[in-house]
């Protein structure tokens, strides 16, 4: 009976319906579900007499409804909306960090010190000002050495971040394998596998959060996924990644294949990536430059300054020169050169007078053949002090009665024997600081004879540098109203002085200005008679003498309690441009950076925000198309509920008829 | 186009988010009473604010110096005028010692005033302020003049001990000013006050009145000295005073451009707040209403 056939026929179909109808709605929540339909065909019937009568209808297949370009829209911009994510949430965790703009912040805490140094500006000698000055300088070191140790936790955070992302991709390109394989087999034996392809798409729409994705459709439903040209997954074998750290950052590699790198550019991953291996390490290097900066600069100051108790007996090296790289490439700054050098000068207790002692120095040797050199150096040139080399560090000891400093920038008592012939010679004083930016020789010379303050007479000066032609000659006339020991302009901020005494006519006397008493800071190198230690920001600290007795702040070229030569120096380095190669002040080049870290998390913010909305929206447009619509669903549940009672109407219609049919006979 | 729940749900949550989102800033805002709670609220802005704060750091710096400069000057200044009246005192004394009407007596108790008036000018010489001298330059804890006496204790002579270089602070960009002298350019400049003021009680107490006439020249001379420096001490204090001002002045108005660029004006935040939470409140209510509705209802 044909008719009983089309009834059990339309009832499986009805069912069936029902069943894809049920499933809907059961998934209409499930993320990555598409709609299934059934695809009803209409049973062909045997010709009976010219007449073809169908025989009812069955289900041909079950398929999703998809909008190709959708998915792919989507799942495009899936990637860009996770790296731009990925990228603005390490920099809001950056710049959280920085703590800017408050008090706290270090753009504030270098204020303050500057401001500390100013205060003691006018009262140099008050102890009490000077503990303040060292707080504020190791509240700096602080700020710096938690930014970068803050620094370092974000990247090892995001050396974990990879990680787990490279892991998770593998995970994912595994079951994604998996599950080509299991959609292969089914549809190889003629059964579509709808839902499957929705658990293996949402897993590539997962892969995607973390990477630049392609997907190319391959026969019997199956995917392969690639990422950067490297196969992540061919049908039914994928490929794992590995995560590699180098000098260059962090590398995604495909697992086995030495050399061969996977160029993540999209996904969280490669805003990890970005994060990690280009703005971290940037801002890493500004704020260490900005940290040897600040401290060499100072120390550049500060070494050739003198404390509250003058010139030292003793001194020795903080830092450890054991390396056998040349001391130009060990990070403190010091240019390289054949030809720097460093002015010791020697005091003589007993008799105030100071000698000057200039060494040569090759900046290109191993720091601990430097080291050497310049102990033998300076046990070879200069009298009454003894250098040594303890464990690395140098060591400079003074003998009974003398004392040494790099502070006063020319000899104060340049008269050397025989230069003044006259009989009770006067001893001409050189006073004040030298703001010359190079090193000058004035060579003065009596044009005339007589006693100091009682006698005119006329003093030359010829002004030259060291080994160089005449640049100018200053001429003073020195009268009866003169005061033995009164101070006399010179220039560049120099003044002398001529005690009581006589000179002869042709009389004379020479010193030479320098500009620098350690022409590439090799005493911030060594540690010697310096505020700052630490090389960059992740050790940089107030020096353990200075913090002890903040009377060792070298704030002076003298140990007069009013001395704040040095220290008008330091200050003036808060508007100069110290750092980037010279090229910005120190809050410009924070403040530089600050605002990179600020705009670049905005932009990503914003482009995050837009790609989101974007995906919002295309999550939208495949919902119109394929997302599940319970109300839709609930109707074509009635509708196939109907079709189900119709068909059982017309098995029990046939029935029936076969029923009377029987009575009939 | 269809409509699925599943869209209703997401335009919901998604525009719920946003809209927290902008109340969680204006919250933080409120909460703050700032604009500018990190960098990136606005660069600009904060950079523009960090430079300020900076700015007025040094500004109150520069206020601090110059108080303390204001303040030694006007030791200085006080100490000077007085070393002037004195000086003046010695010009009569000294004057009425030339005429020849005063006998030996006489003449020994005008020697005693000079001398009198001798002391008080080193004294006036070594004036301190907190523990240091104005007029010793950087050698702020030595007296400035040292005196040597006889057996009678008798001021001889009069040596300078101070310094020849003065200390100096900064009083604005590139600016500095002196906050001690230097004692030897006013008491010994063009004349050598104490020496004059010594030769002239010698001078009166044995009656030579040639050499107390020459000394009267010579202490006009020093007196000269002294006025001259008072007045450069005073128009040195009108440009600490003009400096001064302008510095409260920078200060205020980078006060003012700091508070603009980084507090909030908090009344228009609360009518952006209330904005926000109508705006949120309509959001759920629709929310409400357009996702409850189903085929369910009327079945």
């Amino acid at each position: 009976m044909a008719g009983f056939n089309i009834g059990v026929n339309a009832l499986r179909a009805a069912a069936q319906q029902m069943q894809v109808a049920s499933d809907n709605v059961a998934n209409a929540n499930t993320e990555g579900y598409h709609v299934k339909r059934a695809t009803v065909t209409p049973i062909s019937g045997p010709s009976i007499g010219g007449v073809r009568i169908g025989l009812g209808c069955t289900v041909q297949d079950v398929s999703r409804v998809r909008d190709e370009l959708i998915e792919y829209a989507l799942l495009m911009h899936s990637q860009f909306r996770a790296r731009f994510g990925a990228e603005a949430g390490a920099l809001a965790n950056l710049e959280t960090f920085l703590n800017e703009p408050t008090d706290a912040g270090l753009d504030a805490q270098l204020g303050k010190f500057f401001e500390s140094l100013a205060e003691l500006a006018g009262t140099p000698d008050d102890m009490i000002v000077r503990e303040k000055v060292v707080w504020s300088a190791q509240a700096v070191c602080d700020v710096f050495n938690h930014l970068d140790a803050e620094f370092r936790n974000i990247a090892d955070s995001l050396l974990n971040v990879a990680g787990l992302a490279v892991e998770n991709i593998n995970a994912l390109t595994e079951r994604i394998a998996e599950l080509n394989l299991q959609i292969k087999l089914s549809e190889t034996g003629g059964t579509s596998a709808p839902t499957l392809k929705d658990v293996r798409d949402q897993l590539i729409t997962e892969l995607s959060e973390l990477v630049n994705v392609t997907v190319y459709e391959e026969a019997y439903g199956v995917v392969n996924v690639s990422c950067a040209g490297t196969l992540l997954v061919s049908g039914a074998q994928n490929s794992e990644l590995e995560l590699v750290t180098s000098d260059e950052g962090m590398l995604i590699r495909r697992s086995g294949a030495v050399g061969h790198q996977v160029d993540v550019c999209e996904g969280s991953l490669a805003g990890t990536l970005q994060v990690a291996n280009n703005l971290l390490p940037r801002y890493q290097s500004i704020l260490a430059d900005l940290a040897d900066s600040f401290r060499r600069a100072i120390n550049l100051v500060h070494s050739t300054g003198l404390g509250s108790n003058g010139r030292f007996d003793r001194l020795e090296g903080l830092n450890l020169l054991t390396s056998d790289t040349p001391l130009c490439d060990l990070g403190y700054g010091v240019p390289s050169g054949t030809s720097e050098t460093l002015v010791i000068n020697v005091e003589d207790e007993a008799t105030g007078d100071v000698t000057q002692y200039e060494l040569t120095l090759d900046t290109t040797q191993a720091a601990n053949v430097f080291i050497t050199s310049l102990r033998d150096d300076i046990n070879a040139s200069v009298p009454h002090v003894a250098a040594s080399v303890d464990n690395g560090r140098l060591v400079l000891q003074a003998d009974d009665g003398y004392a040494f400093g790099f502070a006063t920038p020319y000899d104060p008592n340049p008269a050397q024997p025989g230069d003044i012939t006259a009989a009770s010679p006067t001893s001409p004083t050189i006073m004040d600081a030298y703001a010359g930016d190079r090193d000058l020789v004035y060579e003065f010379s009596f044009l005339n004879g007589g006693e100091i303050g009682v006698d005119t007479m006329t003093v030359q000066i010829d002004v030259r540098e060291p080994s160089g032609p005449l640049l100018r000659t200053l001429t003073h006339t020195i009268d009866e109203t003169y005061d033995p020991g009164a101070a006399l302009e010179l220039e560049n901020g120099l003044k002398y002085s001529l005690g009581a005494g006589n000179v002869a006519a042709a009389d004379g006397f020479s010193f030479t200005a320098r500009a620098s008493m350690d022409t590439a800071g090799v005493l911030d190198a060594l540690g010697l008679n310096v505020l700052f230690t630490g090389l960059s920001a992740a050790s940089i600290r107030v020096a353990d003498p200075v913090r002890q007795d903040p009377a060792n702040l070298a704030i002076g070229i003298s140990e007069a309690p009013g001395d704040n030569h040095r220290l008008l120096e330091m200050i003036e380095l808060e508007s100069a441009e110290i750092a980037a190669s010279g090229s910005a002040t120190l809050h410009d080049y924070y403040r530089i950076m600050l605002g990179e870290i600020a705009t670049t998390r905005n932009t990503r913010d914003l482009q995050y925000q837009t790609e989101d909305q974007l995906v919002n929206d295309l999550k939208n447009q495949r919902d119109a198309v394929s997302g599940v619509s319970v109300d839709e669903e609930m109707i074509n549940l009635m509708a196939a509920s109907t079709i189900y009672q119709g068909a059982l109407r017309l098995i029990k219609a046939i029935d029936d008829s076969l029923d009377d049919l029987a009575t009939l006979v | 186009m269809r409509v699925t729940q599943s869209m209703l749900n997401r335009n919901v949550t998604y525009w719920i988010s946003r809209n927290l989102e902008d109340l969680a800033t204006v919250n933080e805002q409120l909460s703050t009473g700032q604009k500018l709670n990190t960098i990136s609220d606005d660069v600009l802005a904060s950079g523009r604010v960090l430079r300020l704060e900076r700015e007025n750091e040094a500004i109150q710096s520069y206020v601090r110096n110059l108080g303390l400069a204001d303040t030694m000057l006007s030791f200085a200044t006080t100490s000077l005028e007085q070393a002037s009246e004195t000086i003046a005192r010695v010009k009569e004394l000294a004057i009425q010692a030339a005429t020849e009407t005063y006998n030996d007596s006489n003449l020994q108790t005008i020697a005693a005033g000079v001398d009198a008036s001798l002391v008080t000018l080193v004294a006036l010489g070594n004036i301190e302020y907190q523990g240091t001298y104005a007029f010793s330059g950087e050698a702020v804890h030595t007296a400035s003049f040292a005196t040597t006496k006889d057996a009678a204790g008798e001021i001889q002579s009069v040596a300078y001990e101070g310094a020849m270089v003065t200390t100096q602070v900064n009083v604005g960009p590139r600016a500095v000013t002196e906050v001690n002298l230097v004692g030897q350019e006013i008491f010994r400049g063009d004349g050598d006050l104490f020496q004059t003021v010594i030769d002239l009680r010698e001078a009166i107490r044995v009656g030579d009145q040639d050499e107390i006439n020459r000394l009267i020249g010579e202490l006009d001379v020093s007196h000269t000295d002294i006025r001259q420096a008072l007045g450069t001490l005073g128009e040195r204090q009108d440009q600490l005073q003009v400096l001064a001002n302008a510095s409260e002045a920078f200060l205020q108005r980078n006060d003012e451009v700091i508070a603009n660029l980084r507090d909030a004006d908090v009344a228009e935040l609360a009518v952006q707040y209330s904005s926000l939470m109508a705006s949120l409140k309509v959001v759920m209510k629709v929310a409400a209403e357009t996702v409850k509705p189903s085929i369910f209802d009327f079945l």
